[in-house]
């Protein structure tokens, strides 16, 4: 184990779990001093009767805040001209709490709004130069914008975390924000708003968490607290993402898997300096506009077949989360049966190990050239190593 | 005037002739001219107006509405108010008595007051409130909401027609209710104005309903009827405990601002031009016919000649007249029965041995002659046991009653069935708190009396009635609360509320 390195474990979130806890959402803003709530979600949400069933609490509970308007343009990926549109829109309204409900996109396009609100900017290419903001402390200040984010999947778990990312669709590059005060100030995690998510978008989610956790267990700046959290939430996921995306109805299983994408978060964010296979979602995403639950779902699995050395550091880790018979020591031997244990979860979930985009050998060197060039982009990976992951990732051209 | 002017009811949202066709004189006191008629309603005008306020609170139209969607046409009616001051203000003085100088500088803006009032203070008091969650044990989200009571009742009286039904309307219409209400038989058109005026600012169709006709029928049909869920009343304690008894049978809620006998203080350190003034004010504002009047003023003994001297050199001076010319005063009393009843308590209160140091008499030279007008008058020599001394004549009449020390003065001030007002004069603040802290009644002024605000409470201790009107307190009087208990462990097999049962 060596020496061990400081750490910090910050959070600055109520999280709040069980069926029905969307309940709790306007009583949660009156505490914090809120009167007039605006709505960022997405219009699928809307149309779904999603978002009514949260603000519905507001119409019962009368007497409380108000929602005043409901934001439904976010698309998928948090583009940036609809961060700064949503905040123009925050400040036009004179809003004084943010009610987020939606999944990753929706969450990220809400963590920039609050960062340009709490920071008087409005613009957020200029607030992410280069595409990239680390502001830990002291840079990072409270933001005093009252949140409750909600997710409607599991999930991103991005409704704790403190990184925010967003596509500049002007360079199609995704940028990112790490700030300690973006995240929710309350997080309701209720699962009766993730019942009625297709199968296809309940796997990619749930695979997001579970790169959370894997990228998080190996990241070498993991610590013991962010490990139990990476670990649990494997087994947990394992265990309850086949059958909330066999039986989407399955309450129990939804609630363990929006627990789950919360604690992978957690894990990922408190200790995850590398993360290789999200530096390749993200260029992936950005450059193809694949969904990030997709991208990091395809990813991690791949590399861990075409770059397993990586993984030797946490190999002990990850024998425990994959529940790898304890007699077997080799690391890489342990590597190669936690990936054969999520290609059998990606086969009970009936998703594809591959992307549906066919690549020539110029596309190829294309995403490679964006995948070094990402600006989340922490470690160099060998180029014959990006490039035979890709060749596997892609269907030929 | 010369015209009579010609109402009908008020009745979901427009002019509604009675059932009847009976209809009812409305006079000009000081002139006993016929002014205007109304209908002499019936039960039957009740139940339709009960009817339509129903439909209208149960369709949601008004009560579904936000506060601030409701808020904002109560503001709009409020201004409404103002922008007819002239018109209401000269009618409420043509019909009440009242002087024009009060109405234009006081009646008006109250109505309107109250409205912005109700506005103001539903930002302040707990809309929505929540209990303890307790994630240990029994995990569950506890909400309470505050709703309307559905239909109301509002009766008024006729000495302040306008201000004393605003009392009532304001806070209802924010909160949320249907109203029906009856004016005074004597003074019932400034309130149908202001239920025109209401619907022209916005309030829906049946939500605001005026029935006009005598208290015997329209009062005790809308106190007794079973689709009315509250009844605020203003008028004597007598009447009151009548309507409290109607509404009994159906427990509805009831507020009753009834009658008082109000003290007015003076400690011996008080000026005396204040003082004297203070004891005018209290017992000549509206010709006496206020419920929180002050009268019985207890004067320091060393003091009395000195005082009341001062004090009837002062009344000398007050123009009586006509209420509509601008430098009158006093005006007449409002009606010919009340006159009755003052000069009755004037003529009890010699019988039982008080003197008169002023006044005591019907005035009938010239104009006078044609009204309802008395003197302002002064009894001396009482004690606090004399009939016209402990029961509300509602004239100009004061008692004066001398006392030795300041606990005797406490003593005598609560010597009362009423307690719904006192005045203290005094040049020492502390001393003068320490006496407001002791006496029982709803409302206490120092150097000061009738001072009655929008944003403060008023009503009565004792027999002066329950429930206050303004301030905060009165959105309360017109909502009631609602506990939401949500459970959130839904497995019935691990909640342990059930297991007291041995469900689980």
């Amino acid at each position: 184990m060596g020496i061990p390195s400081y750490f910090i474990w910050e959070y600055h979130s109520i999280v709040e779990c069980g069926a029905g806890c969307r309940t709790f959402a306007p009583q949660r803003f009156m505490e914090m001093g809120s009167k007039r709530i605006g709505v960022i979600t997405d219009k699928g949400l809307v149309e779904a009767g999603v978002v009514s069933q949260v603000t519905d609490m507001f119409l019962i509970q009368s007497g409380g805040p108000q929602i005043i308007g409901v934001y439904d343009k976010v698309q998928q990926d948090a583009t940036m001209n609809i961060v700064n549109d949503c905040a123009r829109w925050f400040r036009e309204n004179a809003l004084d709490g943010m009610l987020v409900i939606g999944g990753g996109s929706v969450m990220d396009t809400a963590k920039g709004v609050k960062f340009l609100l709490g920071t008087q900017g409005s613009d957020i290419r200029k607030a992410l130069p280069n595409n990239g903001a680390l502001m830990f402390r002291p840079w990072g200040k409270p933001l005093n914008f009252p949140s409750v984010f909600i997710p409607t999947t599991a999930g991103t778990g991005s409704e704790v975390s403190n990184v925010a990312v967003m596509l500049n669709e002007e360079e199609q590059v995704k940028a990112n924000l790490i700030h300690p005060y973006i995240m929710g100030e309350v997080a309701l995690l209720d699962p009766e708003l993730t019942l009625s998510l297709p199968p296809k978008l309940t796997a990619a989610t749930g695979l997001d968490a579970l790169g959370h956790a894997i990228e998080g267990m190996s990241s070498n700046q993991a610590n013991t607290m962010s490990q139990a959290l990476n670990c649990r939430s494997i087994k947990i996921i394992l265990k309850n993402l086949p059958k909330a995306v066999q039986n989407g109805k399955d309450l129990a299983a939804r609630m363990e898997m929006l627990a789950a994408s919360n604690m992978a978060i957690m894990g990922f964010s408190m200790g995850a300096m590398l993360a290789p296979g999200h530096n390749i979602a993200h260029a992936v995403g950005a450059k193809l506009r694949i969904p990030h639950g997709e991208a990091v779902g395809i990813v991690v699995p791949a590399l861990m077949k075409h770059f397993p050395q990586y993984y030797v550091p946490c190999a002990e880790y990850l024998a425990d989360a994959f529940s790898v018979d304890p007699s077997i020591t080799n690391p890489m031997e342990i590597i190669a049966l936690a990936r054969e244990r999520i290609l059998q979860l990606m086969n009970d979930i009936n998703f594809s190990l591959q992307f549906q985009v066919p690549l020539d050998e110029q596309g190829r060197k294309d995403i490679v050239l964006a995948i070094q060039t990402d600006p989340s982009v922490q470690m160099a990976i060998p180029e014959p190593i990006l490039m035979s992951l890709v060749k596997d990732c892609f269907p030929e051209k | 005037m010369s015209s009579v002017m010609e109402y009908q009811h008020f009745i979901n949202g427009q002019w509604t002739p009675g059932e009847s066709g009976e209809t009812m004189d409305v006079i000009n006191p000081a002139t006993q001219e016929v002014v205007a008629q109304v209908p002499k309603g019936t039960v039957n005008d009740v139940n339709k107006a009960v009817a339509n306020a129903r439909e209208a609170f149960e369709s949601g139209v008004w009560a579904n509405k936000s506060m601030e969607e409701r808020a904002e046409i109560l503001l709009k009616f409020s201004t409404n108010v103002l922008k007819n001051k002239n018109r209401l203000a000269y009618l409420e003085s043509l019909t009440s008595g009242s002087t024009i100088r009060r109405t234009m500088g006081i009646d008006v803006t109250a109505v309107s007051d109250a409205l912005k009032n109700a506005v103001q203070r539903s930002q302040e008091i707990p809309l929505l409130e929540h209990a303890m969650c307790l994630p240990w044990h029994i995990p569950q989200h506890s909400y309470i909401v505050r709703e309307p009571l559905g239909v109301c009742a509002g009766i008024v009286p006729w000495n302040f027609p306008m201000i004393l039904a605003a009392w009532k309307f304001a806070p209802a219409l924010m909160m949320g209710n249907s109203i029906v209400m009856k004016p005074a038989s004597i003074t019932p058109i400034t309130l149908l104005e202001l239920a025109n005026l209401a619907h022209e600012s916005g309030i829906p169709a049946g939500v605001f309903n005026v029935v006009t006709g005598s208290g015997s029928v329209v009062g005790n049909a809308l106190a007794s009827h079973p689709e009315i869920d509250k009844v605020a009343f203003t008028g004597s304690t007598e009447v009151g405990r009548q309507v409290a008894h109607m509404a009994a049978d159906g427990i509805k809620r009831v507020t009753l601002e009834l009658g008082g006998k109000s003290p007015t203080i003076v400690l011996d350190d008080a000026d005396l031009d204040m003082a004297t003034s203070l004891c005018i004010h209290a017992f000549l504002y509206h010709t006496g016919q206020v419920c929180e009047s002050g009268t019985r003023m207890l004067v320091p003994r060393k003091m009395q000649d000195q005082i009341v001297e001062m004090m009837i050199e002062k009344i000398k001076k007050l123009p009586i007249g006509n209420q509509l010319n601008p430098a009158t005063s006093i005006g007449p009393i409002a009606s010919a029965e009340q006159l009755e009843t003052v000069m009755k308590y004037v003529d009890i209160g010699k019988k039982e041995g008080a003197q008169i140091a002023y006044g005591g008499n019907r005035m009938t030279d010239g104009a006078y002659g044609q009204g309802f007008f008395f003197e302002p008058t002064v009894f001396v020599g009482c004690n606090n046991q004399m009939t016209h001394v402990r029961e509300e004549i509602f004239g100009p009449v004061q008692c004066v009653l001398p006392y030795d020390d300041v606990e005797e003065a406490i003593a005598i001030a609560n010597d009362s069935p009423y307690g719904l007002g006192a005045s203290i004069a005094s040049m020492n603040a502390t001393r003068a708190q320490w006496v407001a802290k002791k006496i029982r009644s709803g409302t206490v002024w120092i150097n000061t009396h009738h001072m009655l605000r929008a944003d403060a409470p008023f009503g009565g201790y004792k027999q002066s009635g329950y429930g206050r009107e303004n301030g905060a307190h009165v959105l309360m009087e017109y909502s009631q609360v609602k506990h939401v208990c949500h459970n959130l462990v839904p497995d019935a097999s691990k909640y342990r509320y059930f297991k007291v049962l041995g469900l689980n």
